[in-house]
């Protein structure tokens, strides 16, 4: 489906959109986020069995329908919209992105296809306590090579719905240097505890290894190379999910601005309220081309593809952050109370726009990509 | 030979293929192909003037250039590709037209904004509106490059609300007889017909008592002065209409019809702008850079990010601009030039500022330095332009209204 055409995917959004509205209202993303897991195993099966969301992007030999970048970010952008609870970004997005960026056939063979039918939920557990991708402790698990494999020993922190993994892809040191390595959540030495989290309805954990059993992905030496090819190409769809909340909240301001009256008058036909809904368009409707272009331009195997997804997500979380904050403000003491959706978006947000490195921290990797 | 390939795939019919095909034989036998543009510190004109200001000569000879290729794409048939076949067009659908300007694109002709107003806005009028002698006479000639048109519709007194224009046309015996003044008047001291949105009731509300004239120029009573901008050159003329009389057989549609007329043929170019201006966005983007490398401030971290902000936006808007333009006609809202123009104009704005800040008092000051001095021309041309063709407070208004359907302000 990777060119497909404008009319085919304006019918992949609409039925993603019909799913999630039915079965992930907001009533529904309110009561999963407050379980421990944080995700509807019920859910979870239903997006594999009905609409192979899962394997999306995984080719078929692995058992995926082997879509595009392009199509993926429709996904993501409909599960943002729907603020879907769930290990959809960490397992079929983060996780997949990184055995798909190895260059190891038996591990995809072995691994890829639990993931595409989400029978496992995989995580990548790659940072430390500085949070930061780029920084020197992603690599601080130690990698002892025991037998055939390794044990790791070490801590990670920040873990992506680390509550509901079944696998972990952890970056560890070894002797030939940075490695990714699989380690399953119920291997011995494997202790994992849920971290409270501003955006419930994204859990995050840490998980500490002792001496646990673990597989190399790809080889020693390349952990870097595996981790940077993972992560842009997972911005480029977290981007996505980031222009489907904003879109939402920026609904959610014009839909309130259209009934609520104050002075006499319903508000949205101030001009203060109407140039601000007309500003969060623009960051919006822009914040989408960018991630559009990205999404293309990986599945083009454009040459600029990395630039374009750090371009996208530094972008689309200044979008986000900037709908998510001005449609509370818009809502006014409304916004501001549990009952409404409008801090279930703002803290999604916020979120977002420190998962993959800060939007400052994109423009520097962007600047970095083209030599500058 | 492999971009003619490229080329031709964009046509999607056997019709359109042929039709690509004799455009790309017209198009290599009488243009240079466009060559990859890479900007180079120091060499060439500094092109920093967002606003045309060259005067005189200088412009009649830009406008002779402009008329000369519009007659090469007559003769050759793409002069007039959507036009009625009986007045000399080739009758084809929008697709074709489409078509020849991105194949056109790839070629490296004139400037055409000289002609841009009467290829765009004045025949879309007459065209649609006006009578078939009109559009024989006026709107064929205008495609066929023998006259240039301008717009009267601003007025001193009718800026962002142009229904309020205030110049009044009246019957008198022979036709009507047209007084007032409009301003910000594009080609005003070389065009030869005007487009006029006048007062003919005033009487009724605002927007029922217009019509639209077209005017010739040479009219006796017609006074054009040049208007002399902030950057101290003239990019825009004045035009007084003093007991201007012509006949009735110039007006364009009915009387009381000139607001639907107006509105009607500014809806016509519902899409995104073209390319000319996203790409001296993009050299002036590239030009600060090696501003900042130049100026030994590529390590300082508060310029490195106000660059890449700066990149990261004109990126985007450029984006924009292609995605509407790849948009199916009919899911347009009519205020995608809202939104380019908007994004446009707020990247406009921020390279001025950089360069205010890279370049200190050189950008106050003229030491002599290429690439320095004027920069302060396009800051302050970034302010004409967040003015011209609707503020951002008119835009944003559309965008709420038309785009979010935010109600209108209460009367």
């Amino acid at each position: 489906m990777s060119g497909a055409s404008y009319e085919e995917r304006a019918a992949l959004r609409e039925s993603l959109r019909a799913f999630f509205a039915r079965y992930s209202p907001e009533s529904e993303v309110r009561r999963v986020m407050a379980t421990e897991s944080g995700y509807d195993p019920q859910l979870w099966r239903r997006m594999s069995d009905d609409l192979g969301l899962q394997g999306f992007t995984i080719p078929a030999e692995y058992g995926g329908s082997g879509f595009g970048a392009a199509e993926l970010q429709i996904v993501l952008e409909e599960m943002g919209r729907a603020l879907v609870c769930g290990p959809f970004f960490a397992s079929s997005v983060l996780a997949t992105n990184v055995l798909l960026s190895a260059d190891d056939t038996t591990a995809r063979t072995d691994l890829l296809p639990g993931l595409a039918d989400g029978s496992c939920i995989a995580t990548l557990a790659a940072l430390g306590e500085t949070g930061g991708y780029d920084a020197a402790d992603v690599f601080e698990v130690r990698a002892t090579p025991i037998g055939e494999g390794h044990a790791l020993t070490g801590r990670r922190t920040f873990v992506p719905d680390a509550p509901a993994a079944d696998l972990f892809l952890v970056t560890a040191a070894t002797d030939d240097g940075p490695g990714v390595f699989a380690v399953d959540a119920t291997a011995s030495g494997v202790e994992r505890t849920a971290l409270s989290t501003l955006d419930e309805t994204r859990k995050q954990g840490t998980v500490e290894f002792t001496g646990s059993p673990a597989r190399l992905i790809g080889r020693a030496g390349e952990g870097w190379t595996i981790l940077e090819r993972a992560l842009v190409l997972s911005s480029a769809a977290l981007a996505a999910e980031h222009v489907g909340g904003a879109r939402r909240a920026l609904e959610m301001a014009v839909e309130y601005a259209k009934v609520r009256e104050q002075f006499g008058r319903v508000i949205g036909s101030f001009q203060a309220i109407k140039h601000r809904c007309a500003d969060i368009l623009l960051a919006v409707e822009a914040a989408t081309s960018t991630v559009v272009a990205a999404g293309e331009a990986i599945d083009a195997g454009n040459a600029e593809y990395d630039q374009l997804a750090h371009l996208a997500l530094a972008l689309a979380s200044d979008a986000y952050l900037f709908a998510v904050t001005e449609n509370i403000e818009i809502h006014g003491g409304i916004g501001f109370t549990w009952e409404s959706a409008a801090h279930l978006y703002y803290k999604r947000g916020v979120t977002g726009t420190v998962t993959l490195g800060s939007p400052a921290a994109n423009r520097a990797a962007l600047l970095t990509s083209m030599g500058r | 030979m492999s971009i003619d390939k490229d080329l031709l795939e964009l046509a999607e019919s056997q019709e359109e293929r042929a039709f690509a095909a004799d455009a790309l034989q017209f198009l290599a036998a009488n243009a240079p192909r466009r060559s990859e543009q890479t900007v180079q510190w120091g060499e060439g004109e500094e092109r920093l003037a967002l606003f045309h200001e060259s005067s005189g000569a200088d412009e009649l000879a830009e406008a002779q250039a402009a008329r000369s290729w519009q007659r090469k794409r007559w003769s050759a048939g793409f002069g007039w590709i959507t036009g009625p076949v009986e007045h000399g067009g080739r009758g084809l659908p929008d697709s074709f037209d489409r078509l020849y300007r991105m194949l056109e694109g790839a070629f490296d002709i004139v400037d055409m904004s000289p002609l841009r107003i009467g290829l765009g806005t004045v025949q879309s009028a007459i065209r649609y509106h006006g009578s078939a002698e009109q559009i024989g006479e006026y709107a064929a000639s205008l495609m066929r490059g023998d006259r240039i048109a301008c717009q009267l519709f601003s007025e001193p007194e009718a800026g962002s609300d142009l229904a309020g224009v205030r110049t009044r046309a009246v019957r008198v015996e022979g036709g009507w007889r047209l007084d007032g003044q409009k301003v910000w008047t594009s080609n005003g001291n070389f065009a030869d017909i005007g487009l006029a949105l006048v007062r003919t009731d005033p009487e009724v509300a605002k927007h029922k008592g217009l019509t639209m004239f077209i005017v010739p120029m040479d009219t006796p009573g017609i006074l054009v002065r040049p208007l002399r901008q902030m950057t101290g050159g003239a990019s825009f003329c004045e035009v007084f209409l003093d007991g201007v009389v012509i006949p009735d057989s110039l007006r364009v549609g009915l009387a009381g019809s000139g607001w639907k007329v107006a509105t009607d043929t500014l809806a016509h170019e519902r899409r995104a702008t073209g390319d000319r201006s996203h790409e001296i966005v993009a050299r002036a983007t590239e030009l600060l850079w090696q501003l900042a490398v130049r100026s030994g401030r590529d390590h300082d971290p508060l310029i490195r990010d106000a660059w890449a902000k700066l990149y990261t936006n004109v990126r985007a808007a450029r984006f924009q601009q292609q995605r509407m333009q790849a948009t199916p006609e009919e899911v347009l809202t009519g205020a995608e030039r809202a939104m380019d123009k908007l994004l446009l104009v707020n990247n406009m704005r921020a390279i001025g500022q950089l360069a205010l800040d890279l370049l200190g008092p050189r950008f106050t000051t003229d030491t002599g330095e290429w690439g320095t001095f004027n920069w302060n021309k396009w800051l302050m041309g970034a302010l004409g332009y967040r003015i011209a063709g609707g503020t951002d407070e008119v835009l944003r208004g559309m965008l709420g209204e038309r785009v979010l359907g935010l109600p209108r302000e209460p009367k």
